[in-house]
């Protein structure tokens, strides 16, 4: 006598489906976009499903980023000497740990089971070796608080998981069948590398106080964001190879976001090129760097979500 | 279905889904097959694998169409003249399988000199009797024989008794083999069909001559010895005040191509409800009892009359008694006997009409007190909505039993002044009691009880019996003799558990047993006259045989071979195709190898199936002059229910708008008739009601675009059992019509938009569809759109809409009162409906006739007998 | 290795698995609202819609068909790639690959961080907001289990969808495309039978169009392919910015 390996409710009738465990509280009605009469499409729908990650995520990237970068960067001003700007980038670096590991939980389905993340250790997901890196991050950049040789060492260890933190978002988000973020993979890397270094030196460009550290700063900051203006470029060549691809960085939230996050990076480099600079200049230099830093993450989420809602984009990508 | 009843004997599909892998060409016409029949579908889809030529005739390009090799495009309402363009097309260039067409059909009998056709009286047969609106068919018959009775239900337009057993001499008709004789069958056909050309089918139909021709050669290219087509249809052919004759024109097709009783050959007719063949073989009709046997009419005033009536001279009719008094000795028990002539004048017999229309028009004339609805749902299923509102309302008391709060209970929320006492009882589904369903097939098969119905849910069988019980204890005291027939009810039903009624005691009571012996009975032909058999159903004697429940085989397709009557049981004797005598030639031989099925081993009949014939009567026998009943069944009469055994081209008897199928635009057209004067069907049914206001005949211009409706795959019918259900609701959620570009671009109509929809008879808004799957045709000259409405929705469930048969007026075709809900007319325009719908005031409601001046009293119903529906 | 062979030349489109999957996972309906794409009103593949039949309509014959219109239908469904882009992109291990070769999500795993969504080349799995996690066709493994058909291949009246062996579903996909070559069905094709950018895929097609028509992607590939081009850039990049702060702090 074979059995169906179902508990069937005689009474009712009603079998214990896999999908009945799902919580299902009420109605979700399903988004579907107005049909259009479009022959080479499927009535215009959408062909993948669009990333289901909220604000938080983009927000992860740049705060993970800040705190990366910092590491690695005071753990630099450390080899020459002592700096205030030491603890400081320290500080920041266990603080942002701290805000990215709630951020990543923030957005899970299921957030009491954010440690599932490790239950594995799986190099084929980027998110899960970025789990790695974030916790391991995270232990450096609290044993960077205590004082003493412990502390330095961690603040070292810190620094070398803090560049792979400050990157590795990147190939999470190539790894995704997203076609702008996976025609970007290899030129989104650099350009989130440098834009974690604008995050981390614009916030210490704006703290410096003494002329020693301000020098070396501002140096850093002027060539992150270089850098990352010339990233940008690159990133929106590369992926100009197909223009139906590249669209959302020239229209929609995206689009404006991406020309917000060169202008204020832009700014916040003519801003540290002044010599002589005032507080306030170097200050607003910091905060539009910082800006900048912020919007480019937000530019690159938002392009994601808007490539995958139109499925020529898709299409001519892979046909290309 | 009268038009298979008539044609060939039985009313029943011809043969069996499963055999359609055999055709070589298949024409679905009248059916979305895929999209109703699912799951019998695979088998077109196995003929097309083995290379068979699909052809779907639809209005509209549906699921089925898709499948197909060629769909053909056609105005709903026309099919009459594509297929006797196809019947012409087959006599002009002497096509027909003459071989099987000369023994096995009636083509070589010669009617009648009286015999005037519609050619001659421009849309009328001879016998036309304009004071009542009938035919006398005396002159249809033929030639020199006095009566030819019908097979099965024949009783068409019933008889005073007398002259005993009827049609006797039919054998000695003269028949002219050589088919030159001006007068008979088939030159009477060539005369008939004469103007059905290429030419007129694409005025009429609208339908290219290329186009049409290609069907002609599919189907003519397989006919003969080595290949057979078949026919599929269901209500889009049915549903027409001529559907009767649809049927008859698809009939005479295959009788000239010789297909039928052959492997896959014959006439799909695809039944609509699980059970809906077992519903018309133990019928839910009020004109006739079990297995095809006639009410007793009120002229009938005698069991001799009755008999003598309804008993044939030849064919297995001529054992009518037998079955008849099995049936009330099943009744009625050791209550009847010869002395009170098997309890003949305690049957309540039919005076008149008491179909579903009349008795709902009767109800809005508050003529009706009580009404019993039970598992059906009249006011989204039934066409003319309101009246069936209206009715409902004037009822005292309603009783319904479903499965959910279905709009026929709800109604009165939606009418205040409303004071029918409207009783529900909830009822238990099949899969929550035993019982058996009557498929397509003639198939019974046996369901088991499954789950436990739930809270107070009940069968109908244990209902019923309750019922029942409670009526005899009523009456059980009572002198009254109009309550002897309950008193002498036999109502006592083995029981599983107090209240639970065993099904399988109802099936043994079907299928009947010997009285002195106790045996159960094992084929009809043992039953008695003398009232010692008894059996519930003559025609399902048998699926007890032995004592064995054999709808409740279960034995796998793939442990038996491909016809697997070890699968269930069938009507007649596990039958699966009827009249397979015809599967071998006259001489007993398989036509051939690749179609060989029954034949003649030298001492009897063998093969896949059991012989429909008797068993072993040589193909060579011929009965005496003088022989009568099953005596005078020739070896070569491969229709053993027919009078003359011979399948019926022409029918001399038994439709009562004319022997052979004529074009009769519907009730409501939009062109004129381009064949006859006569506009519509002279003998169709009206019902001139204030809430049932007709059209123009054609030109209205008010209502300018053909109506049609049908069914989509994610509903049931009235929705009953799918708007409740959120898995098949989410498919089809809402409402809409379907409408072409070409419409659409006229009227200001937009994909996924409001549409409004309306008739005389009421306004529905709906969603709408514009697809390239529908297409406007060009008929006489004039574009004609045409407008697709499913009907499934209604004011309750999970998902509600308006219900398309609001718009539907009441018009039948005379032969089984079924509505014309496949071609109406009306109009469309964008954007909702207004709240609050007033039918517009009285219009001249014909100004162009529908008949021809001084032919037609606008008489109601006159009475018949009418056989099961669709 | 067991699969689908879903044959849209045999589908008519009734609906039937997507209802059978629908009732034997007991899946809650979403939406009831009609969308105007001919008989598709359940649009697209989704976190409680494991089974989805696609309309297309189109005002051109089908190769071998006299009709001068016709209506293509197409049962989609769950590829279980045999390089799956949601496995190998899963961070929790949640989903896995089963003895029948199926790729199957552990509900209890599930966390709902919502990377096989956009890992999927398909656009398959989706995440259902109220219950936090992601679903999808789980391939009937409690069925498989209890060796039984998928409910969607049972309830298939046209054996649209053929479950079995994938070896002897390729030899039957093959044969089958040439039978219609023969018939006059020149366009007809297999689609991910082979599929380098999958390695294949365990549910495959007989398609009659091209895969846009059917909302499928024409050249899918697994996301993970294109990872150590980008780890690499990564690792560069780092490297980069090392070097910059280095010398930068090294310089007086
Ligand atoms: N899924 C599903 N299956 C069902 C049912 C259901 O409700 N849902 N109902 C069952 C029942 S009760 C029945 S009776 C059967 C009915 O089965 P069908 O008769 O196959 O179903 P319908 O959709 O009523 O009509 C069939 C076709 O007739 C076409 N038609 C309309 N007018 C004409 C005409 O004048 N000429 C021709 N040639 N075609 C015309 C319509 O366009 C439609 O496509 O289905 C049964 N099966
Ligand atoms: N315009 C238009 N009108 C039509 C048609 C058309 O093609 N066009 N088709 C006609 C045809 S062919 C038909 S058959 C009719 C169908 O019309 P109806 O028969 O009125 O509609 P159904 O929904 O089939 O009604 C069956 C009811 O029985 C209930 N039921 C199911 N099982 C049981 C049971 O075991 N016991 C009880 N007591 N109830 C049960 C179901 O819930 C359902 O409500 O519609 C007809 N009307
Ligand atoms: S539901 Fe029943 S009757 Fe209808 S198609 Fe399926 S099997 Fe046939
Ligand atoms: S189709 Fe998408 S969800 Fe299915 S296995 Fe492949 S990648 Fe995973
Ligand atoms: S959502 Fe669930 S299944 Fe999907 S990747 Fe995350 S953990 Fe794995
Ligand atoms: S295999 Fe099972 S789960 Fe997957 S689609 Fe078919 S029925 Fe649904
Ligand atoms: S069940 Fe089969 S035929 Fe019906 S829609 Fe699904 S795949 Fe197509
Ligand atoms: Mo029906």
């Amino acid at each position: 006598m074979r059995t169906d390996g179902r508990n069937i409710d005689p009474t009712l009738g009603i079998l214990s489906g896999e999908g009945s465990h799902q919580r299902a509280t009420g109605k979700l009605e399903h988004p579907t976009p107005e049909p259009q009469n479009d022959p080479d499409s499927y009535y215009g729908l959408p062909m993948l499903k669009a990333p289901v990650w909220k604000a938080s995520i983009p927000f992860y990237f740049y705060v993970g980023g800040l705190a990366g970068a910092s590491a690695a960067l005071s753990a630099a001003l450390q080899l020459r000497g002592s700096s205030k700007l030491i603890r400081t980038g320290r500080y920041i670096a266990f603080g942002g740990a701290a805000v990215s590991a709630a951020l990543l939980i923030e957005d899970l389905g299921i957030k009491k089971r954010f440690i599932y993340m490790m239950r594995v250790f799986r190099p084929s997901s980027p998110m899960n070796v970025g789990t790695w890196i974030l916790s391991a991050f995270g232990g450096a950049a609290t044993g960077a608080l205590v004082p003493g040789i412990i502390g330095d060492i961690s603040a070292g260890l810190a620094a070398l998981c803090g560049l792979p933190l400050a990157g590795y978002t990147s190939v999470l988000l190539s790894n995704t069948a997203v076609p702008i973020w996976a025609e970007g993979g290899t030129s989104m890397p650099p350009l989130f590398v440098a834009s974690a270094a604008v995050s981390a030196t614009s916030v210490f460009e704006a703290l410096a106080e003494t002329k020693r550290d301000l020098r070396v700063v501002r140096r850093l900051a002027i060539l992150a964001k270089l850098s990352e203006l010339l990233t940008h470029l690159t990133f929106e060549k590369s992926v100009s190879r197909v223009p139906e691809v590249a669209k959302p960085l020239h229209e929609g939230v995206s689009g404006a976001l991406w020309q917000a996050a060169r202008v204020g990076v832009g700014a916040s480099l003519a801003l540290s090129l002044w010599p002589k600079a005032p507080r306030a200049a170097r200050i607003a230099a910091g905060v539009l760097g910082t800006l900048g830093a912020i919007a480019t993450r937000f530019a690159v989420f938002e392009a994601g979500k808007a490539s995958v809602r139109d499925p020529h984009a898709t299409f001519e990508w892979q046909r290309a | 279905m009268p038009g298979l009843g008539i044609s060939f004997g039985r009313g029943g599909a011809t043969t069996f889904v499963q055999d359609l892998q055999h055709s070589d060409v298949i024409v679905i016409q009248g059916s979305n097959m895929a999209e109703c029949h699912p799951v019998a579908f695979q088998w077109v889809m196995e003929a097309k694998a083995r290379g068979a030529k699909i052809v779907h005739v639809d209005p509209r390009f549906t699921r089925t169409s898709a499948m197909a090799d060629l769909h053909v495009p056609i105005r709903a309402g026309s099919d009459i003249v594509f297929l006797g363009g196809i019947i012409h097309y087959i006599l002009e260039n002497d096509k027909a399988f003459k071989e099987y067409v000369i023994p096995y059909t009636n083509a070589a009998n010669i009617i009648d000199p009286r015999f005037r056709d519609t050619e001659e009286l421009d849309g009328f047969f001879s016998g036309w009797r304009a004071d009542k609106g009938e035919y006398d068919e005396e002159s249809w018959r033929y030639q020199g024989v006095e009566e030819v009775p019908a097979a099965g239900h024949k009783e068409v337009v019933p008889k005073e008794g007398g002259g005993g057993p009827r049609g006797k001499d039919v054998k000695k008709a003269p028949r002219d083999e050589t088919l030159q004789h001006p007068r008979c069958v088939y030159q009477l056909l060539r005369k008939h069909y004469a103007r059905y050309t290429p030419e007129k089918v694409e005025e009429i139909c609208g339908v290219p001559p290329k186009t049409f021709l290609q069907v002609c050669e599919w189907l003519t290219q397989n006919s003969g010895r080595e290949r057979t087509g078949a026919f599929c249809y269901a209500v889009g052919w049915t549903q027409h005040t001529v559907g009767v004759q649809y049927i008859r024109s698809a009939a005479i097709i295959q009788m000239l191509l010789g297909n039928m009783g052959r492997p896959g050959g014959g006439i799909m007719a695809l039944r609509g409800h699980a059970s809906i063949q077992g519903s018309t073989d133990i019928p839910t009709l009020y004109n006739l009892l079990p297995g095809y046997i006639p009410m007793a009419h009120a002229k009938q005033h005698s069991l001799k009359d009755y008999l003598d009536v309804n008993t044939a001279g030849g064919g297995f009719w001529s054992n009518f008694p037998a079955y008849f008094v099995s049936l009330m000795k099943a009744y009625f028990g050791d209550a009847v006997s010869k002395d009170n002539q098997w309890g003949y004048p305690w049957l309540p017999s039919v005076t008149g009409d008491h179909s579903h229309m009349t008795t709902v028009s009767d109800m809005t004339q508050g003529k009706i007190k009580g009404y019993f609805v039970m598992g059906e749902n009249p006011v989204v299923g039934s066409t003319n909505g309101g009246m069936q509102r209206d009715g409902l309302a004037k009822l005292e008391w309603l009783v319904v039993r479903d499965l959910a709060m279905i709009e026929t209970a709800e109604f009165w929320r939606e009418r205040p002044e409303c004071e029918t006492e409207v009783f529900f009882f909830p009822a238990a589904a099949h899969t929550e009691k035993d019982g058996s369903f009557t498929n397509t097939n003639r198939l019974l098969q046996w369901h088991h009880k499954a789950v436990e119905p739930p809270g107070d849910c009940k069968s109908e069988l244990d209902f019923v019996y309750e019922l029942g019980k409670r009526l005899k204890a009523a009456y059980a005291s009572s002198t009254d003799p109009k309550d002897k027939p309950i008193q002498a009810l036999a109502w006592n039903y083995r029981e599983i558990k107090p209240g639970e009624v065993d099904a399988d005691a109802v099936l043994e009571e079907i299928n009947g047993k010997n009285l002195v012996t106790g045996k159960p009975l094992s084929k009809y032909g043992e039953l008695k006259d003398d009232g010692t058999t008894a059996a519930g159903c003559w025609i399902y004697v048998g699926c007890r045989a032995d004592g064995v429940n054999q709808p409740a085989r279960r034995k796998p397709q793939r442990e038996q071979d491909w016809v697997a009557r070890e699968w269930g049981w069938s009507w007649p004797d596990n039958r699966r195709m009827l009249y397979n005598r015809a599967s071998a030639d006259p001489d007993g031989k398989p036509w051939s190898e690749r179609k060989r099925y029954v034949y003649w081993n030298g001492e009897k009949w063998t093969g896949f199936d059991t012989a429909d014939f008797i068993p072993d009567r040589p193909p060579s026998y011929r009965p005496g002059p003088d022989d009568t009943g099953v005596k005078a069944i020739s070896g070569i009469d491969p229709f053993i229910m027919q009078v003359d055994g011979k399948a019926w081209l022409y029918a001399p008897s038994g439709l009562l708008d004319g022997p052979m199928p004529t074009h009769y635009e519907p009730e409501e057209g939009v062109v004129p008739n381009a064949m006859y004067r006569q506009e519509c069907n002279p003998r169709r049914l009206e019902y001139h009601l204030r809430r049932n206001r007709y059209h123009r005949a054609f030109d209205d211009p008010r209502y300018p675009y053909v109506l049609t409706t049908y069914r989509l795959t994610e509903h049931h019918t009235a929705g009953g059992m799918s708007r409740w259900l959120s898995w098949l609701s989410e498919l089809m959620p809402e409402m809409f019509c379907e409408v072409s570009h070409e419409l659409a671009a006229e009227v200001g109509l937009k994909n996924g938009g409001w549409a409004t929809v309306t008739t005389a008879r009421a306004q529905i808004e709906c969603r709408v569809l514009v697809t390239g799957r529908m297409r406007p045709l060009r008929i006489q000259g004039r574009t004609v759109h045409q407008i697709g409405l499913p009907y499934h929705w209604g004011s309750t469930g999970l998902v509600r809409g308006d219900s398309t048969n609001d718009l539907i007026a009441f018009v039948a075709d005379p032969n089984v009162q079924i509505q014309e809900s496949k071609a109406f007319t009306g109009n469309i325009r964008p954007g909702r409906r207004e709240q609050r719908y007033r039918i517009e005031p009285e219009l001249a409601e014909l100004a162009e006739p529908r008949d021809l001046p001084g032919l037609r009293p606008y008489a109601t119903q006159p009475m018949q007998h009418n056989p099961e529906k669709e | 290795m067991k699969g689908f062979f879903t044959d849209t030349t045999l589908c008519i489109g009734c609906k039937a698995c997507e209802v059978a999957c629908k009732q034997w996972n007991q899946l809650p309906e979403d939406g009831l609202h009609l969308t105007g794409m001919s008989y598709d009103n359940t649009g697209h593949l989704g976190s409680s819609t494991w089974r989805h039949v696609s309309f297309v309509e189109r005002p051109v014959p089908l190769g071998g068909t006299l009709s001068n219109f016709s209506w293509l239908m197409m049962s989609d469904v769950c590829k279980h790639c045999a390089r799956a882009g949601c496995l190998e992109a899963c961070p929790t291990g949640a989903i896995v690959r089963t003895e029948f070769g199926s790729v199957y999500i552990q509900p209890e795993i599930c966390n709902g961080c919502g990377y096989c969504v956009s890992a999927c080349p398909f656009g398959v799995v989706d995440r259902r907001e109220d219950d936090g996690r992601a679903w999808k066709c789980t391939l009937c493994y409690d069925r498989l289990k209890a060796d039984m058909k998928p409910a969607c291949a049972k309830s298939c009246p046209t054996e649209s969808i053929q479950f079995g062996d994938l070896v002897q579903l390729k030899v039957k996909a093959r044969q089958r495309v040439e039978e219609l070559h023969a018939r006059g069905m020149t366009e007809a094709y297999l689609y991910g039978e082979e599929q380098e950018g999958t390695g294949g895929l365990n549910a495959f097609f007989l398609l009659a169009d091209k895969p846009e028509k059917y909302n499928l992607p024409p050249k899918p590939e697994v996301p993970t392919k294109r990872a150590p081009k980008s780890w690499l850039s990564m690792g560069a990049a780092i490297a980069g910015l090392a070097a910059l702060m280095l010398t930068a702090a090294v310089t007086p």
